[in-house]
């Protein structure tokens, strides 16, 4: 479950999901869902992104980076995302499937373009049986 | 409050003493009411700023301050070049994201029934908004010349005239450019977007000058009441954001090596000196490049639409350009540095370099009377042609700010207003807008911004700039 929260300039989200994949699922919409609206967005194709570091946190921003890097050079709109995260030899390895399809001014409806992924207010955490994580983009 | 350490040193100027690890004080220019309504977090990315190795004299804000990232919006920051640091993101992602201006011999008379037309046509000339792609299908070569040559190489190609080159900061191109250090993703993403204005608070301004404030050097400018003039807001689109996200990756990493401590860790920098400064130094020159070159082919475009609906020439309807200013950029210069000059690295984030008349660096067309100084205001509302003063030069290494800075979050304005309720109240105005995104215009409202007559006459109260003309919007096309 991914919220907006209150910034000046700039979009501001948390996520809370129940497991790790969740959040990275999560997190993703949430980028995606700023640049063009979830809802108008069919599931036709599939794409992936390979990751791999040594922390959670960094995995996370790799993750929205590239996801970022795939919508403006692909031209494509995501509206769901499979991910499965392996941890190994203190390092994270991360496969996600991100499915949608390309960006159609006529049947998506367009939002706001985003710069990038900042490392403002960046974080991921544990808390009880939860995963959280908070994002700032640059739009 | 945190607000409550900086004190009223003179008139439009406040300033916070050194505390903690901060090298130097920190100084806001702005009215009491401007300050009072930033953001704590604002001023607290001020204040770390402050603590950056090298800084020189004082880590500034300017009265369209708010909270940014690492540095705040409306910062500047000067660097001593032996000691200091460059920090990518006291240039911002948006790098070389600037306002140009565009003169015309036309009256709002002649352009009032006109004005849907030339909206429309824009639109159809230059892409906007989010997914859309240029015109350009550049190869790896002719990418790597744009990204070296920067207007120059968009005025070769036939994108404008020469003369529009005396009127862009740099000539329109830093030379210290090296496409070799920007990102193969970089160039991926920049490739397809080369030419496109991009969405957010980018937009293309048809406008009317409404008040000469100093008919002198209006008339040097070529400016007069009544006068429609073009503006043009845009930056250096992915190929900028990518070399900023990659470069504050490499600079996380170099802050361990180079024993940099900063209270914040999107203030990463690296010493200026350093193969990482460096290298960052040369990819964001290419990016100022592709910027430089990006405004100068949207400004091309926006001749060829006058043109087709008037059916004169550009030269004919006197579309010469004023002047183009970066708000998004780091740049070597000379400062007076406690009566010394010194050469010093200043990082402008969200701030327009304002040079009065006798700076080397000016084209010989301004330096006698300075620089103008851009300073957009929000949709629907007023833009400002200013000048900086020789007190700018001393206080705020040459700056004023680049807008009006937002004061409402893009939530907060959805929440109040529909995009289509936006766009009717605009309209209502005598306003015709257009935007590829109706939740944009919503995002984008001139509530959601600082009122830009309390920004300027904050910049006047403090006494480094003046107020030239006053340009209002009668036609927006939106990103």
């Amino acid at each position: 479950m991914f919220r907006y929260l209150e910034h000046t300039a700039d979009v501001l989200y948390e996520v809370e999901a129940s497991s790790l994949e969740e959040l990275f699922a999560d997190a993703g919409k949430a980028l995606s869902n700023t640049m063009i609206e979830l809802d108008s967005v069919k599931k036709t194709g599939e794409y992936e992104i390979k990751l791999e570091n040594e922390s959670i946190e960094g995995l996370l921003h790799d993750f929205l980076d590239n996801e970022l890097i795939l919508i403006q050079t692909d031209l494509v709109a995501f509206n769901d995302f499979k991910v499965s995260i392996l941890e190994k030899n203190k390092k994270f390895f991360l496969q996600a499937k991100c499915f949608g399809e390309k960006i159609d001014k006529a049947k998506h409806e367009i939002k706001t373009d985003i710069k990038a992924v900042t490392w403002e207010y960046f974080k991921a955490w544990k808390e009880k049986n939860k995963w959280k994580c908070k994002v700032l983009l640059d739009v | 409050m945190i607000r409550d350490k900086f004190k009223l040193i003179k008139p439009g100027v406040y300033e916070m003493p050194k505390e903690a690890g901060m090298l130097v004080p920190a100084r806001i220019y702005a009215s009491e009411t401007l300050l009072n309504a930033v953001e704590q977090d604002a001023i607290q990315q001020l204040i770390n700023t402050a603590y950056l190795p090298g800084i020189q004299k004082y880590a500034i804000a300017l009265a369209d301050m708010h909270s940014g990232y690492g540095f705040p919006i409306g910062g500047v920051a000067a660097m001593d070049v032996n000691e200091g640091v460059v920090s990518p993101g006291g240039v911002g992602y948006d790098i070389n994201c600037g306002v140009r201006l565009v003169k015309t011999n036309l009256t709002e008379a002649e352009i009032r029934p006109k004005l849907r037309e030339l909206i429309n046509l824009l639109f159809q000339e230059i892409p906007a908004g989010v997914g859309e792609t240029g015109k350009l299908r550049l190869t790896n070569d002719e990418l790597d010349e744009l990204l070296v040559g920067g207007a120059e190489w968009a005025v070769k190609q036939g994108y404008g005239l020469k003369e529009d080159l005396e009127g862009i900061e740099e000539y329109g191109r830093m030379p210290e450019a090296n496409p070799g250090k920007v990102s193969d993703i970089a160039k991926k993403r920049g490739r397809p977007q080369t030419g496109t204005l991009g969405s957010g608070n980018h937009f293309l301004e048809i406008q009317k000058i409404t008040e000469v404030f100093d008919e002198s050097i209006a008339e040097k400018f070529g400016l007069k009441k009544g006068q429609i003039t073009v503006m043009i807001h845009c930056g250096s689109r992915g190929l900028g954001h990518q070399v900023a996200s990659d470069y504050i990756n490499v600079m996380l990493k170099a802050m361990g090596k180079y024993n940099i401590k900063v209270p914040d860790r999107q203030l990463n920098c690296a010493p200026i000196n350093s193969p990482e400064g460096q290298d960052y130094l040369h990819a964001m020159n290419a990016a100022v490049n592709y910027a430089f070159a990006n405004r100068q082919m949207i400004l091309h475009w926006t001749r060829g639409v006058f043109e087709k609906v008037f059916g004169r020439s550009a030269e004919d309807l006197g579309m010469h350009l004023l002047y183009d200013v970066c708000h998004n950029i780091a740049k070597f210069e000379e400062h007076d540095i406690d009566g010394i000059m010194k050469k010093v690295l200043v990082h402008r984030k969200g701030a327009t370099r304002a040079f009065p008349a006798g700076r080397p660096e000016l084209s010989e067309k301004f330096r006698k009377i300075g620089q103008p100084a851009i300073i957009p205001g929000s949709m629907g509302t007023a833009s400002y042609v200013m000048i900086g003063t020789q007190e700018c030069l001393t206080e705020t290494f040459g700056s004023v700010n680049h807008g009006a800075g937002r004061v409402m979050s893009r939530h907060g304005a959805l929440r109040q207003k529909k995009g289509s309720d936006v766009l009717r109240e605009l309209e209502a105005k005598g306003e015709v807008v257009k935007s590829t995104s109706l939740a944009g215009l919503a995002e984008e409202m001139p509530e959601a911004y600082k009122d830009i007559e309390e920004v300027v006459e904050a910049l006047e109260i403090s006494n480094v700039g003046k107020r030239i003309t006053k340009h209002v919007p009668l036609g927006v096309m939106k990103g």
